[in-house]
């Protein structure tokens, strides 16, 4: 097969199929409600707006399946799509379930008598909580850093907020139960959202607890330009995690205070190294911990994650275009292609703001006299006597850079957002097909 | 300014919702006809 002839790695088909069934399952609910024994209509805006309130609660049931870290959906979209799909999906549900109370309110103003304490004082509680709920959700998730919440406690109360809606919306389903008459009707509505809930569940509570079964040691702490700090573990008792390059996984580390926490972070080590790797930065709470880890100290991983990787036998070269801290990945992927030999073509292109907070540079150096490699350093505000690319990552720039037919490689951009914006937009200009072009952006909240 | 893939993913989520919308809109229309 010719470079040029191996499918991109995302695939219309495979994506379009996978929101049909997001559509599907969001539909759940209200084909569930219409099922027979279904009540005698009302007038047509009264059945507007319970439909829309089955369809609300179908669109928060799907978020649970997006939110977890499932494998399977993530290449056809790669996991920043897929959690991009669900911050858009969930401001819709948003929409769907506080347009369910206003519209069945404008059609009959009784409606308004569900948020009376005086008429049913539990019922009314209920649907202000959620009301609330779901404003806050949005408002915590859309503007987490102008309401000053750390990304632990987003994290924690972002999946509390999330359960307790569905939750209010199962019970409240059953409690109206004007379409939710026959007790099996409850049943299947009931466990639909359950479900649902369980998803979330599992991916916080039971894989993080599996995870923790497999314990590594810290064999090595050693810094890097930039207040990185590179952690290398090593598996304890078990044969450790089979992963790509590019690929992520979840990380608790003990004596810190985070030691309930799960952070990401990308895979530093080859993809076939028996050790494995993570570099941070100290920008956080979190990250300024590494520096002061000690050889001997546990750790946990869970993963591996994410659709930041190659062919598994790539055929075309390798256009990396990262910003600070968002090299790792390709620190990973061209330390697995030293590791298997690889003769394809590659280019680095790699911003930081100063040439001595450049992590990782010497040994891309060295990386570029053993693959057939091309780094391109741009730095922002470089030293005198600097004959390198300077200032902002620009299209012109990345078109000096690109091969000829651009079409034979595969991209992978990470970094700050504005270094991911221009570059995705720039090789979009310079006639790359979007299908080549991966990109991972973890500050999606 | 926002990136290709993304102005993507929201224009189908917005397409989804407004399909949605048509869904209730539609299923009212026709439990009133029946």
């Amino acid at each position: 097969m010719t470079s040029a002839g191996r499918g991109p790695k995302y695939r219309i088909g495979a994506a379009l199929m996978w929101l049909g069934v997001a559509f599907a399952l969001a539909l759940v609910p209200l084909g569930l409600g219409l099922l027979p024994p279904a009540p005698a209509a009302r007038k047509l805006a009264v059945e507007f707006g319970v439909g829309l309130g089955f369809i609300g609660m179908g669109l928060m049931c799907i978020q649970f399946l997006f939110s977890g870290r499932f494998a399977k959906i993530v290449p056809s979209f790669g996991t920043d799509n897929v959690l991009q799909l669900h911050r858009q999906l969930g401001i819709v549900g948003f929409v769907f379930v506080l347009l369910h109370p206003v519209v069945l309110i404008l059609a009959e103003r009784e409606f308004i008598l569900y948020f009376d304490p005086r008429v049913n004082f539990l019922r009314a509680v209920a649907l202000i909580y959620v009301t609330l709920a779901i404003t806050a959700l949005i408002v915590t998730t859309l503007w987490r850093e102008s309401v000053r919440l750390t990304y632990e406690w987003w994290r924690l109360v972002h999946g509390l907020l999330a359960l307790s809606i569905v939750f209010t919306g199962v019970v409240h389903g059953i409690q109206v139960g004007h379409y939710l008459d026959p007790l099996w009707k409850k049943v299947l509505w009931a466990g639909y959202a359950v479900t649902a809930m369980y998803l979330v569940v599992h991916s916080r509570v039971v894989r993080p607890y599996r995870a923790r079964k497999r314990r590594y040691r810290i064999t090595a702490v050693e810094p890097q330009p930039g207040d990185v700090t590179v952690l290398t573990l090593e598996p304890e008792g078990h044969a450790g995690l089979k992963y790509q390059a590019g690929q992520f996984a979840w990380i608790t580390l003990r004596s810190t205070p985070f030691t309930l926490q799960q952070h990401p972070f990308s895979f530093v080590s080859a993809a076939n190294d028996r050790h494995v790797q993570f570099a941070a930065k100290a920008l956080g709470d979190f990250t300024s911990t590494w520096k002061d880890m000690k050889v001997g100290n546990h750790a946990y991983i869970e993963g591996p994650l994410g659709g930041f990787t190659r062919d598994p036998h790539p055929t075309m070269g390798l256009f990396i275009i990262v910003g600070g801290i968002g090299v790792t990945p390709a620190i990973s992927l061209l330390r697995t292609m030293k590791q298997e030999r690889s003769t394809h073509p590659a280019v680095l292109i790699y911003a930081n703001t100063d040439w001595d907070d450049v992590a990782f540079r010497d040994e891309i150096a060295e990386l570029e006299t053993q693959l057939t490699l091309q780094v391109v350093h741009v730095i922002l505000e470089p030293p005198d006597g600097w004959t390198g690319e300077s200032g902002f990552l620009t299209e012109e720039m990345l078109a000096r850079y690109l091969p000829p037919d651009p079409n034979t490689f595969e991209y992978f951009i990470c970094g700050p957002e504005p270094l991911m914006d221009i570059a995705e937009i720039s090789l979009n200009k310079l006639g790359v097909d979007w299908r080549r072009v991966y990109s991972e952006r973890f500050k999606i909240v | 300014m926002k990136p290709l893939l993304h102005l993507w993913v929201r224009r189908v989520s917005e397409l989804i919702g407004v399909l949605l919308v048509l869904v209730a809109l539609l299923v009212a229309w026709l439990r009133t006809r029946m």
